[in-house]
This record gives structure tokens, C-alpha cells and sequence, in this order.
């Protein structure tokens, strides 16, 4: 009886073993992502900052002070009013951008979290035929 | 389990004690601006200097204006101010930044207790 049972869910359980491993690499391949979204976020909101706080450097200017900005190689004079325009624009760019990373790293940690449930639901069924 | 917390721990003490030197070199860059500006006085109007052209080329040149200096606020932007307010700028950012650099410390110390 035993040796026929094993034979009979051998086939069963190579299957069940390479679902079990294409799952594993799915949550490779997510964890990977989460870890470059991570890194993103960082970057972004380190800009953030920064552009804060030329913002405020900006905004404690007299109306006659001159501003210049870095174009390549080239310094050329701005108008304080247009630099702070700028200034302002890319805040808001850079807010968007991090809500949307956001947004994602939440989906995707979502799907981290299911995809370790699913392996560990298939490794309990595999320890239960062996 | 406890073993690998404690090792979590530990690491991010290091990361954070890293974060912490850096900032502190960071502060300690402003105040040395601050300080060079300092000797950025009337007395130096006309005096020759060597203007760099790249990292390894100086060119004899003459002071010319000793009252504005362009100051680097990030992202690109420059900005002119004269001697006394780009030193209260440097002075500024060194408090800003050591003050962060204390926040930080804190939270070193707090984390060092937690694993004892």
C-alpha cells in the first residue's frame, strides 16, 4: 500500500516543487522591485528637501538681489521672481512624483506579502505528502 | 531570533552613526566658509591671486571686489550676497545642521539603550 501511495503522489509532488519554485522567484524578482522603488523614494525626497530649501533662501532675498543659475558650464543671471517660479514648479513635480511611488510601493509590498503567503500555504502541502 | 535582532540593531546604530559623521563634516565645511570669509576684508582689495582655470591650473590675477560673493544655495542656484550676509548664511546652515546632526545622536542613544 505504502509504496504504491508514493509512487503515485511522486508526480504530484514534482509538480507541486516547481510551482513552489517559480512562486520563489516571482518573490525574488518583487522584492527586488521593492528594494529600486525604495531607493527612488529616497532620492526623490532628498531633491525635495533640497529645492526647499532654496525655496526659502530665495524667499529671504531682497527684491534687487541677483540670482544666478548653473546651466552646464554656463552661470546666467535669473530674475529672483522667475527662479523662485521655477523653484516652486519643480517642489510640485517632485511631490507627485513621490506620491506616486508611493502608490506603487504600497501595491507591490501588497503582493510581497500574498506571494509569501501563497509559498508558505505550498510548502505546508508538500511537507503534508512527503 | 533575539540574536539576529540584536544584529539588526547594531547595524543600524552603524548606518546612523554614519549619517551622524557626515553631517557633522558637513557643518564643519560651512563654518570653515564662514571663517575664509572672514579674512575676505577691505585690506585685500587689489592684492594678486591665483585664479583656478581647472584643478590643476592657477592663473596670476588682482582682486577686484572684495564686497559680494556668490553663494551656492543648491540645485544649481547661485545667489549674490555681500561678506556679512553670506557669513550669516554659512553660520545658519552649520546651526541647522548640527542641530540635525543632535536629533540624530539622540536616536543613536536611544537605540544603544534599547539593546542593552
Amino acid at each position: 500500500y505504502g509504496v504504491v501511495r508514493l509512487h503515485m503522489s511522486n508526480p504530484q509532488r514534482a509538480a507541486l516543487q516547481q510551482q513552489l519554485e517559480g512562486e520563489a522567484q516571482e518573490f525574488q524578482k518583487i522584492s527586488r522591485e521593492i528594494e529600486k522603488l525604495t531607493l527612488n523614494r529616497q532620492k526623490l525626497i532628498a531633491q525635495l528637501t533640497e529645492n526647499d530649501l532654496v525655496k526659502k533662501e530665495l524667499s529671504m532675498l531682497e527684491d534687487d538681489a541677483s540670482v544666478y543659475k548653473l546651466i552646464g558650464p554656463v552661470l546666467c543671471k535669473q530674475d529672483p521672481q522667475e527662479a523662485q517660479a521655477n523653484v516652486n514648479k519643480r517642489i510640485e513635480y517632485i511631490t507627485n512624483e513621490v506620491k506616486r511611488v508611493n502608490t506603487l510601493l504600497g501595491d507591490i509590498e501588497k503582493k510581497h506579502v500574498e506571494k509569501r503567503k501563497r509559498i508558505m500555504e505550498m510548502q505546508a502541502k508538500l511537507q503534508q505528502i512527503k | 531570533q533575539l540574536s539576529s535582532l540584536i544584529k539588526q540593531i547594531e547595524e543600524d546604530i552603524q548606518s546612523l552613526t554614519n549619517a551622524y559623521n557626515s553631517l557633522k563634516s558637513a557643518s564643519n565645511k560651512f563654518s570653515e566658509a564662514g571663517q575664509a570669509l572672514t579674512d575676505f576684508n577691505s585690506s585685500n582689495e587689489g592684492k594678486p591671486i591665483f585664479v583656478p582655470l581647472t584643478s590643476s591650473l592657477y592663473v596670476e590675477g588682482r582682486m577686484a571686489n572684495v564686497d559680494k560673493v556668490l553663494v551656492d544655495i543648491g540645485t544649481g542656484y547661485y545667489v549674490e550676497k555681500t561678506v556679512p550676509a553670506a557669513q550669516e548664511y554659512t553660520e545658519r546652515r552649520a546651526k541647522d545642521i548640527t542641530s540635525k546632526a543632535e536629533q540624530l545622536q539622540k536616536s543613536i542613544e536611544s537605540k544603544r539603550r534599547n539593546l542593552i
